[in-house]
């Protein structure tokens, strides 16, 4: 009987054109994914190859999951449901067949077909990655083990624990609704557990509780390296096994529960459907119908649009899946809130603008609702099978469209409503009640209200034109993709895709700033897009029952009446002259390149430029002298200045290469030497000059260079508009000005644009550190070592100029404020220049005058910010060396950029940063470290400045991490320490797996971020901890002493690390290997904790590890090297609150890969652990703790 | 009122030539459209309704060109569909109230007992608060009816109206339609010849696209006066008499066949004559086109 129904079930669906497309689409999507270059399913990052066994098995879970969570659920859902919807049910049910077969037979039948549609991935993923277009480099030799591995035991599983969910829901619901939902509720869970995963502590939860299995794989292998993400396959072992177990049987459950609460009978209807209630029958009466006035004409047919879309709205807000939706979408938000914008564990203040970024999590799901909806409203009369009634009413054809488009345009409108209600109720719930109604509906309703409706009207053109449900949603499928490949096309201009010109960010200093008109004229641009696809809706949607092709074409020509032809086209004129305007604006006033075009420029430069001026000396910048007149209104600023230039080489220089600024902006109107001269050659398209100097500049011998230069901002730019430049916050540095020589920043630096511009695919990302040419120009660069610098700003007169130097004089002139700064001492050639309206914060600490210039409304953080400047100024001067200045002012500058830099005495810090945080108690307060970690810059890159070769951040990034952490460490303890170090680990961890080109020791590194701060962190913390802070400070300010202000020679790494190992004891020495020069990494963990109870009433602890070392070559492929190093052991007694306390904490001897350790404490131990504060770089940090047992003696 | 249907033709993408050259003449009154299933009785209602294009021919109403100046005649039409549905998640007096707004009828208070007299007329006023999805097939083909009657429809197409009534609701809907007829044009068309009988004062025949004939049913019948012959068979002859005379009509009387049979005299013993009715009519229609076809 079971066979029967089986093998019924297989026929039907062999029949089905659906299952053929369910494949088909699978096969397409990974075979994309695989051999498309463009298109990325979670593929491979860096070194790792495109189809390492991870990345396969990762994107055979996202598209099998991700994707085919849909395809499942119509598969699954419908076996059951499929009967009740014909109406076949009796016909089954009363049959001689048992519940049992039924059940069992249909589930295995849909189950085999599902099993075959998702064979498509692995089949996609095969024969996409022997394509033979692809790159050899990035691809692996085929092996079909690594696409058959994932199928079999992470598909299957996942399509098992699904098919069963589906099954049941769909057999039990017998609704076809909860089949459509059930796909997007799962997905939404899905990313709600995704949630969980940010809070470090519940990883191994989140891994456990994905039903998919995508996270435990991504926690899974983690951390490993390059060359094991390319050899290995993800093994069905530890959490991997448990998961999969977990859900399958889970899955069986459900099968298992719905067998159980099955009736196999028809008359009881469904779960939830209500009794009909009997009707009360009353004689028909003889009436009269009432005559009736008809009248017809505008306002009636106003109030028909107001009344039916009423009506639609009505409709869509009524149904269960629009509930559904927007229930799961104002969910997640919520979640989402709970750990908005964490830094280090620490959140920022609920401001009205991240709450907008919030909610703008809620997009996918408003795309969903207008998608579905769409269709469903163009669709609805003839779902009803009303169309015929509503055909033949006395309306014109658009009040039908009208409505529906207005209907869904009032539910979009409430919507929004709902969400600024959700946003405020977060706001109130985190106890913040500055809340700004003006923001939330600015980019509500203006921003993202008319970006809705626009594409509103999109969908309903496509459906309407379509006419068929499903090619409708399909269609508007393939839209969004051909935009995407439009942008791979070139053709990425914004008037080309649909929607685009945002309203940018929101910043409380600069509110909306200069993104209205162009956001206006964008969206009055698409506005008229759509009116047109409108126009075209009206005449062509379907009115009664001629569905040809031809009959419609020949309706819509009667129907393009006069009103109709004048509506359309004025859209029509609307959108060709805004489209004009935005094209002088964006192509004509501005100038436009895409993506192409800027690498092409890019790569000629080097060609061209390289070979000739690569290596020619040029003279150095030794002063700079500037007027810099700054127009916030205008979004202008003009130059006037000039350089000394000063050859301190050992040859003549006749050639002055000169490098305007790359930014279209700006141009430099006048450059004039104060010696003969002409200017040789020019190379307009790199703005490049080359000038020949009559009389070459002998060594020792100087120039004077003046010159001037305008930042013109002229109507609006396609995109990426300078937000330097702006109404209040203007912050821009001396790359506005022009440059000496040829400029190896110019250079394409991924491996792909240089391969893709015939350029040679290799360039090393830094010189060697003892490359002459290295270790003789500072990180700035090679145009100057220090300069002499004097500047008199001029701007309007509510705001403040600031650059580095003291201020000597402040006037006002013709309604503008001037400020004129002096630095009395060399700085390097590092300069900004910022203007604002700001509230200034004093302080004075050792007669050093502290100063934080800051929005008004931002006083939150102000206090903490003050305080670590002057804890920070105290433990550097008294450890490391005097202050050099005698002022340090922090400046607060928009959140288009969020980072924070320290230029001699300023130190501009990004609004996004350190001034909207909600720091708690427990929490690690990120603005007072970022701000220690810019002050400790005035000491390491201003008073230690450090050659550019590799390891360069070392000597500035790690020692500023370092110097912070000593200042945080005092501050607030250790333990706040910690929870800093483990975020600093865990990201080192990560950084490493998604190298791009090679991972290197941290004296080496370059320019890589994971190493410099985060692993620079970690190493440092563990550094002091061995030879003491003391030792380590002591190196710090020998180094100081012999490198600070040096402009003959600048640092290395390898002069740091001798200064390093003058501290170290020699039994020690081989840490400094360890830490800085190699890659070097442990895989401690605890095995076992037992404690036993001694006659003093004392606790005996017995603690078995497993300890490895492993030495990494630049590819992450590792080896064991025998390990002889001094570790922590460390003994928790439970604490009171949650949190345990450390009870014993030493360094032992570990010599051995498995140890037993015996250790006597005073109070019950709780948990025992090598390693347990993580001090060192270890592979997998979480299971260095074990708690302990009481061992039966 | 009148009606001109002038060589009305349509033929479907797919080929099936749904009406030939079709022309009719229809005034006040009630029409009935009588046709087996399929053979273009609602093409020929969907094109008078606005719904559908016809390839050639032309439709007046009263000086109106009701292929072209569509907006015009759906001022004046009242039309029920054969099928159709409604908003199950609302109820009749509502979903009536908006259809009368977008009849046109603007004002409140008239709407109002627009409404209210056409669900009494209906019978649905007791019920007309529950949700349409709850109503049952009589109820929902009376609600159909109510809502082609706003606005004083003087052009009235109903399509099958009577499929799925028990004989009461039947009835009832016979009276209303009757009603109706004094002022309007009312089309009905129907495969059932009782409906047509009972209350038409004018009919057409239709088959396969053409029209039959066009004329009074009682003069139709007066037509066979004398010309239908009955008689009891055994089923085993069923297909010699079909054979050897024009058997119009058979059907099942306590198990064995009766049929009719079109003959100016008596075929043979044991036929008596009978008095025809509409169902003669129609059958001997049908049957002479039926043979007509084979012949061609």
């Amino acid at each position: 009987m079971l066979l029967n129904v089986l093998s019924f079930e297989l026929k039907y669906r062999a029949t089905r054109p659906a299952t053929y497309i369910y494949f088909a689409i699978l096969l397409l999507l990974s075979f994309a994914g695989m051999a498309v270059e463009d298109i990325v399913v979670g593929g491979g990052v860096g070194q790792v190859k495109q189809n390492a066994p991870t990345v396969i098995t990762t994107m055979t879970l996202l598209l099998g999951s991700i994707i085919g969570i849909f395809i499942v659920s119509a598969v699954m859902g419908v076996p059951v449901l499929r009967d009740f919807e014909h109406k076949t049910e009796s016909m089954m049910f009363t049959t001689r067949m048992k519940k049992g077969p039924y059940l069992f037979g249909r589930f295995l039948g849909s189950f085999s077909v599902l099993l075959f549609i998702s064979l498509g991935i692995p089949l996609g993923l095969m024969i996409g990655s022997v394509m033979p277009w692809l790159d050899a480099d990035k691809f692996l030799p085929f092996n079909a083990w690594h696409f058959i591995q994932p199928y079999l035991f992470f598909l299957v599983p996942n399509m098992l624990f699904m098919g069963c969910l589906f099954f049941s829901f769909g057999a039990l619901t017998r609704k076809l609704l909860f089949v459509y939902v059930q796909g997007i509720a799962l997905l939404a869970l899905w990313i709600v557990a995704g949630n969980l995963l940010r809070d470090l502590e519940s990883k191994t939860i989140a891994a456990l509780l994905d039903p998919f299995g995508l996270r435990t794989v991504s926690i899974f292998t983690q951390y490993w390296t390059i060359e094991e993400q390319n050899t290995q396959v993800v093994p069905l072992v530890g959490m991997i096994f448990q998961n999969r177990l977990i859900w399958v049987t889970v899955g069986v459950a459900s099968l298992l529960l719905t067998y159980l609460a099955f009736n196999f009978n028809v008359v009881k209807g469904s779960l939830f459907k209500k009794r009909k209630a009997s009707i009360r029958k009353t004689p028909a009466a003889e009436i009269a119908i009432p005559a009736t006035t008809q009248k017809l004409g505008i306002s009636t047919y106003i109030k028909q649009v107001v009344n039916l879309s009423g009506l639609y709205a009505r409709e869509v807000v009524r149904s269960v899946p629009f509930i559904a939706i927007t229930a799961i979408g104002i969910f997640i938000l919520i979640t989402n809130s709970l750990n908005m914008n964490q830094v280090y564990g620490t959140s920022a203040l609920p401001t009205t603008y991240s709450m907008v970024e919030l909610l703008n999590g809620f997009n996918l799901f408003f795309l969903i609702i207008i998608v579905f909806y769409s269709g469903e409203l163009i669709w609805r009369e003839r779902d009803l099978k009303m169309n015929q009634i509503y055909d033949t009413l006395p309306v014109p054809n658009f009040v039908g469209l009208s409505s529906k488009f207005l209907g869904m345009g009032f539910v979009l409108f409430v919507m929004l409503l709902l969400l600024m209600l959700v946003g405020v109720s977060i706001q109130a719930s985190k106890g913040f009640f500055d809340i700004q109604f003006g923001v939330y509906l600015g980019y509500l309703y203006g921003e993202t209200y008319p970006g809705l409706l626009s594409f509103t009207l999109l969908a309903f053109f496509i459906h309407v034109l379509a006419n068929q449900k499903f090619l409708g949603h399909a269609l508007i499928v393939i839209f969004f993709i051909s935009t995407l490949v439009l942008d791979q096309l070139g053709l990425e201009h914004n008037l080309l895709q649909f929607n685009s010109g945002g309203l940018g960010r929101f910043s409380d200093m600069n509110t909306y700033g200069h993104y209205v008109p162009s956001f206006s004229w964008f969206q009055t641009y698409w506005f008229a897009f759509v009116g047109i696809l409108f126009a075209l809706a009206v005449s062509f949607s379907v009115r009664g029952t001629d569905l040809v092709l031809k009959t419609r074409v020949k309706l819509a020509k009667q129907r393009f009446t006069r009103p109709l032809l004048i509506f359309g086209l004025s859209t029509l004129i609307l959108f060709v002259s805004s489209g004009f305007y935005i094209f002088y604006n964006t192509n004509i006033l501005n100038e436009y390149r895409n993506s192409d075009q800027v690498e092409e420029l890019r790569a000629a430069y080097e060609k061209t430029l390289k070979p000739l001026y690569g290596d020619a000396i040029q003279p150095k910048i030794t002063e700079t002298y500037l007027e810099v007149d700054v127009f916030p209104e205008r979004r202008d600023f003009n130059t006037r200045g000039f350089f000394v230039l000063k050859n301190k080489s050992i040859q003549s220089i006749s050639e002055i290469l000169i490098q305007h600024p790359s930014d279209d902006q700006l141009e430099v109107t006048s450059l004039v030497f104060d010696r003969e001269y002409v200017l040789d050659t020019t190379y307009e398209d790199f703005g490049f000059e080359v000038y020949k100097l009559t009389q070459p500049l002998t060594p020792g011998d100087s120039v004077v260079m003046n010159f001037a230069c305008e930042f013109v901002t002229k109507g609006f730019v396609e995109s990426g508009s300078n937000t330097n430049v702006v109404y209040n916050g203007t912050f821009f540095t001396n790359t506005y000005f022009p440059s000496l020589g040829y400029s190896r920043d110019q250079e394409l630096s991924r491996k792909d644009d240089r391969k893709d511009q015939g350029l040679p695919a290799e360039r090393d990302r830094m010189l060697d550190r003892d490359d002459p040419k290295g270790y003789t120009q500072n990180l700035i660069g090679d145009d100057a070592d220090r300069i002499k610098f004097e500047i008199i700003m001029s701007t309007s007169a509510d705001q403040v100029a600031i650059a580095p130097g003291y201020l000597q004089k402040e006037w006002e002139k013709d309604g503008r404020r001037y400020f004129h700064y002096k630095m009395d001492q060399p700085i390097l050639n590092f300069y900004a220049m910022v203007s604002g309206r700001y509230e200034v914060m004093r302080d004075e600490i050792d007669s050093i005058k502290l100063e934080i210039y800051h929005h008004p409304a931002h006083t939150y953080n102000l206090e903490s910010m003050m305080n670590s400047m002057k804890k920070s100024l105290a433990y550097f001067s008294e450890n490391f060396s005097p202050y050099q200045y005698r002022q340090l002012r922090i400046i607060e500058f928009p959140r288009y950029r969020s980072f924070a830099q320290s230029f001699a005495n300023t130190v501009p810090f990004s609004e996004a940063m350190g001034f909207v945080l909600d720091v708690g108690e427990d929490d690690v307060d990120f603005g007072f470290e970022v701000t220690a970690h810019e002050i400790a810059h005035q000491w390491w890159a201003h008073q230690v400045t450090e050659a550019k070769v590799k390891g360069n951040g070392m000597l500035s990034e790690t020692m500023a991490q370092y110097s912070s952490l000593m200042v945080l460490k005092q501050e607030f303890g250790p333990e706040i320490m910690q929870k800093f170090l483990k975020y600093e680990l865990d990201r080192y961890l990560s950084g490493r797996s998604r190298e791009t080109k090679k991972e290197m020791p941290l004296a080496e590194e370059e320019q890589q971020s994971y190493i410099r701060y985060r692993k620079g962190a970690v190493v440092m913390y563990a550094f002091q901890d061995y030879i003491s802070e003391d030792s380590v400070n002591i190196a710090l300010s020998r180094c100081i002493e012999d490198w600070a202000y040096r402009e003959d020679r600048y640092i290395t790494t390898l002069e740091l690390l001798n200064y390093f190992r003058e501290v170290t004891p020699d039994s020690l020495q081989h840490i400094i290997t360890d830490m800085f020069e190699t890659i070097t990494l442990y895989e401690n963990r605890a095995e076992s904790g037992t404690y036993t109870t001694t006659d003093e009433g004392k606790y005996l602890v017995n603690l078995e590890t497993k300890c490895q070392k492993y030495r990494a070559d630049s590819l992450g492929k590792e080896s064991i090297i025998p390990i002889n190093d001094w570790i922590d052991v460390g003994v928790y007694a439970k604490g009171s609150d949650s949190k345990d306390s450390l009870i014993y904490l030493q360094k032992h001897k570990v010599d051995q890969e498995e140890m037993t350790f015996s250790i006597e404490v005073e109070t019950t131990p709780y948990k025992v652990g090598i390693d347990p504060i993580n001090k060192l770089i270890d592979r997998t940090p979480k299971d260095n703790v074990v708690s302990v047992k009481e061992k039966d003696s | 009122m009148k009606l001109s249907i002038n060589n009305l033709s349509k033929t479907y993408p797919n080929g099936t030539q749904a009406l030939k050259s079709v022309s009719l003449e229809i005034s006040t009154g009630m029409f009935g459209l009588l046709g087996p299933n399929g053979a273009g009785k609602s093409s020929l209602m969907r094109t008078l309704a606005t719904l559908q294009e016809a390839d050639t021919g032309e439709v007046t109403l009263e000086g109106l060109d009701v292929l072209k100046q569509k907006d015009e005649v759906r001022k004046i039409l009242g039309y029920l569909p054969q099928e159709f549905g409604v908003y199950p998640k609302v109820s009749a007096e509502l979903l009536l109230d908006h259809l009368a707004v977008l009849k046109g009828i603007t004002q409140k208070g008239e709407r109002k007992e627009l409404v209210k007299a056409l669900l009494q007329k209906t019978n649905l006023y007791h019920v007309r608060k529950k949700n349409l999805g709850g109503y049952s097939g009589g109820m929902r083909q009376r609600f159909g009816i109510a809502q082609a009657l706003l606005s004083n429809p003087k052009l009235i197409i109903v399509d099958e109206p009577t499929a799925g009534l028990d004989p009461a609701e039947r009835n009832r809907f016979h009276n209303l339609l009757a009603e109706l007829g004094e002022q309007a044009i009312v089309i009905l068309s129907t495969h059932i010849v009782d409906d047509v009988k009972e209350l038409c004062t004018d009919m057409a025949i239709i088959n396969e696209g053409t029209i039959l004939t066009q004329e009074h049913p009682l003069h139709a019948i007066g037509k066979l006066e004398g010309k239908v012959w009955k008689k009891r068979i055994e089923k085993a002859d069923l297909d010699t008499y079909k054979t050897a005379y024009q058997v119009i009509s058979d059907k099942l009387i306590s198990g064995k066949p009766e049929i009719h049979v079109l003959s100016d005299v008596q075929p043979e013993d044991g036929f008596s004559p009978v008095a025809p009715d509409l169902e003669d009519v129609y059958f001997s229609f049908i049957f002479a086109h039926k043979k007509e076809a084979v012949a061609g």
